[in-house]
């Protein structure tokens, strides 16, 4: 279906240019691409969980080419302290005096590679700065840059000698993306090139393509009718009466859902949020905020699918 | 041998009602037979053991070979017991040399794997004959039950081999976990430990069932004996003596013999005791019968009859006339040289005929009711109200595309562009047998409407929804024209005349 509003239209093109931007870049990940624009546009974080090799440095790289912003990348491992991602105050011999070391954090797009790699109080630093957006240093407030976006990713194999996030922080993160291998026909595209490209080598435009503070704003302005806001809260309290899941998901998914649905009409060229950008967006939103009951887990059931079953038996709006 | 004092009930019985009987007596009497059959076991294992330290499967092996040495102590304490004679400790030991000799090479060498051994034990055991003598005896008792007594053995070793995994598994469940012992190593063989207690489970196991296998075969023995020499009429004529010695009458044992001999002959058992023969005289009268018009005649009956049906329900349920002529007929012209193979496949093929003429008259015969009734159930599955809306046919207004121009002129926007989606949605479930569950959206409705490969009506539907969701949720009005072009393309997509 083609739709035709334009409000926002050099908005869309250009959204538009950087989904094909980073899409030439990383081969066969559309969907993934397309949901951390969502998550960038609604001024989240993202988490991603998927096996090592798939791109996901890549990712974070062209994006941040495409947006013109800085790109930083910690590898969380268990000897990681606070300050190595926050940063620090240290005395400068040759100036004699304290001088402030800023972290990684300071920069637009930051990837925290294996997050639960890392103990509790180093998750806990950077979580912190993902919610309130600044660090405090030497009883000085900083603020991160803007925009600034988190894409934490956890490898769902190697289990041994991590540090599961809680729950409460996992809400932090607005959408979690699962990604996946490519197909068949990507592969053999992104062998074929990268065998002869380095994968840090650019392909020449780093040109801004959007402004993501702009297009942020605009995003905020994106009607929500009153059904579909009901609808949305409806699926989210879905997850809360059912004896599928332990713990189903709490207001701040509501919330998330709404700005994840504003996003996606945004990307769509739309001005205006319809029941089904929400219920594109509810696995995402959703999936890292609800907990499995665990004879379903014995079962051998997945949340998408506890998910899936849950949409089914919420009545869509017609308004 | 009294069997007057005999403790089982000398009667007939199959051969598993014997092996019952003797795992009846293994219970009864298990305490004496166990010790019986483990005090020679345990004497044998220990050195045997001490032997093996290193390769204990070796231990285990030898003791195996040796069980039938360690079965005729249990023997022959069952056979005293049966005829009400406790052995003390005293008479086995005296007769324990006699037992652990007697034709024990043949038994541990050629006869070791006999799978009836336990049937055949109390001909050597008890009975004490070996060579020739053994052999013929042997054949008379075979007669009967040597598959049973087969089963015997295996079923037995069956429990043997349950009991040495149970014994072995209760062992590992039951050890600490800092005491865990390595059962299998890498290479998934047995450890010294792992040898160890398979071997002592085993032994366990082995002794634990040596009682029940024993009393079962001989068991089986006593009922062939019971069979072959008629100790249960025996019994029942000294019994009968008995009573008539109790009461005092004259009647002696040889004429309570005779009697029961004219009894077990057919002789009215209401006889009185007053007209008994002597013995020549009985034999006369045997003679006489034997003569009459009832015997020396052979007469071949046959008949047909449904398997294990009982004989009073023959009157009614005999197979029909017409059935019996027919497969005479076909018996009579067929080839059947092959036998009974080319028989089955004839009534499969006829079967098969049968089953597939029924079919073909059964759909014809129902047509017309089943059509319908899968169309009443679809009609009655399509719902009245979808997502809050009434999409009956009824509930739509008799023309669509003028209420909707009425009451866009209204400006009853809203109002205009539901009806005409609700008007599309009706007609989709209703000619189209679209299934929209109440989950669906907008664009998953849509999305159905397109799978069903209809260009133009996928493209209209489409449209309508654009501009429905564009009004219900953008709050944007479409232009008038843009009403005009719905109107007519729901006319020629799905109004009336269209059917």
């Amino acid at each position: 279906m083609n739709e035709t509003t334009t409000p926002g239209r050099s908005t869309a093109d250009a959204l538009n240019a950087l989904r094909q931007h980073v899409n030439s870049r990383l081969i066969g990940q559309q969907q993934v691409v397309d949901q951390v624009l969502v998550a960038l546009l609604a001024g989240g974080h993202v988490l991603i969980e998927g096996v090592p090799g798939l791109g996901k440095t890549l990712l974070v790289q062209t994006l941040a080419a495409g947006i013109g912003g800085k790109f930083k990348r910690i590898q969380f491992t268990p000897d990681l302290m606070p300050g190595d991602v926050t940063g620090h105050v240290m005395f400068d011999m040759s100036q004699s005096k304290f001088v402030l070391k800023q972290g990684p954090v300071f920069t637009n797009l930051l990837l925290a590679d294996e997050i639960n790699r890392a103990p509790a109080k180093t998750q806990a630093a950077l979580l912190e700065v993902m919610q309130e957006r600044q660090v405090t240093l030497d009883g000085k407030s900083m603020e991160v840059g803007s925009p600034f976006m988190v894409l934490a990713t956890q490898n769902p194999i190697e289990q041994e000698g991590t540090y599961a996030l809680p729950e409460a922080e996992l809400d932090r993160f607005i959408i979690k993306i699962n990604i996946d291998y490519p197909s068949a026909a990507d592969e053999v595209a992104i062998a074929s090139r990268y065998a002869l490209e380095n994968f840090a080598g650019g392909d020449g435009s780093s040109s801004q393509l959007i402004d993501v503070d702009a297009a942020q704003a605009q995003c905020a302005a994106i009607v929500v009718d009153d059904k579909v806001a009901e609808y949305a809260v409806e699926l989210v309290r879905a997850t809360r009466g059912t004896t599928l899941l332990r713990h189903g998901a709490g207001p701040r998914a509501s919330i998330a859902l709404l700005r994840c649905a504003r996003a996606l009409a945004l990307i769509n060229g739309v001005d205006y949020v319809t029941p089904d950008d929400v219920k594109q967006m509810i696995l995402p939103v959703l999936r890292h905020r609800v907990i499995l009951a665990p004879e379903v887990e014995i079962d051998g059931l997945g949340v998408d699918e506890v998910l899936r079953n849950l949409l089914d038996k919420v009545d869509a709006p017609r308004a | 041998m009294n069997l007057d004092k005999i403790q089982v009930n000398a009667c007939l019985r199959s051969g598993w009602q014997a092996i019952d009987l003797g795992f009846l007596m293994a219970r009864a009497w298990y305490r004496p037979l166990f010790l019986a059959g483990a005090i020679p076991a345990l004497i044998c294992f220990v050195p045997l053991l001490i032997l093996f330290l290193e390769d204990p499967f070796w231990a285990g092996f030898c003791a195996w070979w040796l069980k039938p040495f360690f079965e005729r102590v249990p023997l022959y304490v069952a056979s005293r017991k049966l005829f009400e004679d406790e052995p003390s400790y005293g008479d086995i030991l005296a007769r324990a040399r006699r037992l652990f000799t007697f034709d024990m090479l043949p038994l541990l060498l050629w006869r070791r794997l006999s799978v009836q051994r336990a049937f055949n034990a109390p001909v050597s055991v008890l009975e004490e004959l070996k060579g020739s003598a053994r052999a013929k005896r042997l054949r008379v008792l075979h007669g009967k039950y040597s598959d049973v007594a087969m089963s015997n053995q295996f079923v037995c070793f069956c429990f043997e081999m349950i009991f040495t995994i149970g014994l072995v598994l209760m062992f590992l469940f039951f050890t600490p976990e800092r005491f865990f012992i390595e059962v299998y190593d890498s290479y998934d063989e047995l450890t010294l430990a792992g040898e160890w207690i398979y071997t002592l489970a085993a032994l366990i196991a082995m002794t634990l069932i040596m009682p029940f296998h024993s009393m079962a075969g001989f068991s089986l023995y006593l009922n062939r004996r019971i069979e072959l020499e008629a100790w249960d009429i025996e019994i029942n004529f000294r019994s009968l003596a008995n009573r008539k010695q109790r009461a005092g009458g004259l009647a002696a044992w040889p004429l309570a013999l005779g009697l029961a001999l004219c009894l077990g002959l057919g002789a009215p058992a209401g006889v009185d005791a007053a007209t008994t023969h002597d013995r020549e005289s009985a034999r006369e009268l045997i003679e006489e019968v034997l003569r009459g018009a009832d015997y020396g005649q052979q007469k071949t009956v046959s008949k047909w009859r449904f398997k294990e049906w009982e004989d009073e329900d023959e009157g009614d349920e005999t197979i029909p006339e017409w059935l019996i002529e027919f497969i005479e007929w076909l018996l009579r012209n067929g080839n059947w040289s092959d036998g009974a193979g080319n028989l089955a496949l004839w009534l499969k093929f006829m079967l098969i005929a049968v089953f597939v003429l029924l079919a073909i008259y059964l759909l014809k015969r129902y047509q017309g009711p089943l059509g319908s009734l899968v169309r009443r159930e679809r009609r009655q599955a399509a719902p009245e109200v979808l997502f809050g809306l009434e999409v009956t046919p009824e509930s739509l207004p008799e023309d669509v595309t003028a209420e909707v121009r009425r009451l866009w002129l209204d400006q009853a926007y809203r109002e205009a562009i539901g009806l005409l989606y609700r008007a599309s949605l009706s007609r989709l479930i209703d000619r189209h047998e679209l299934a929209f569950r109440d989950s669906h959206t907008e664009a998953e409705c849509a999305a159905l409407v397109s799978e069903r490969g209809i260009e133009s009506l996928s493209t209209f539907f489409d449209e309508l929804t654009r501009v429905w969701r564009r009004l219900a949720y953008g709050h944007q009005l479409p232009p008038g024209e843009v009403i005009d072009d719905l109107c007519r393309g729901w006319q020629r997509e799905l109004s009336d005349a269209v059917d």
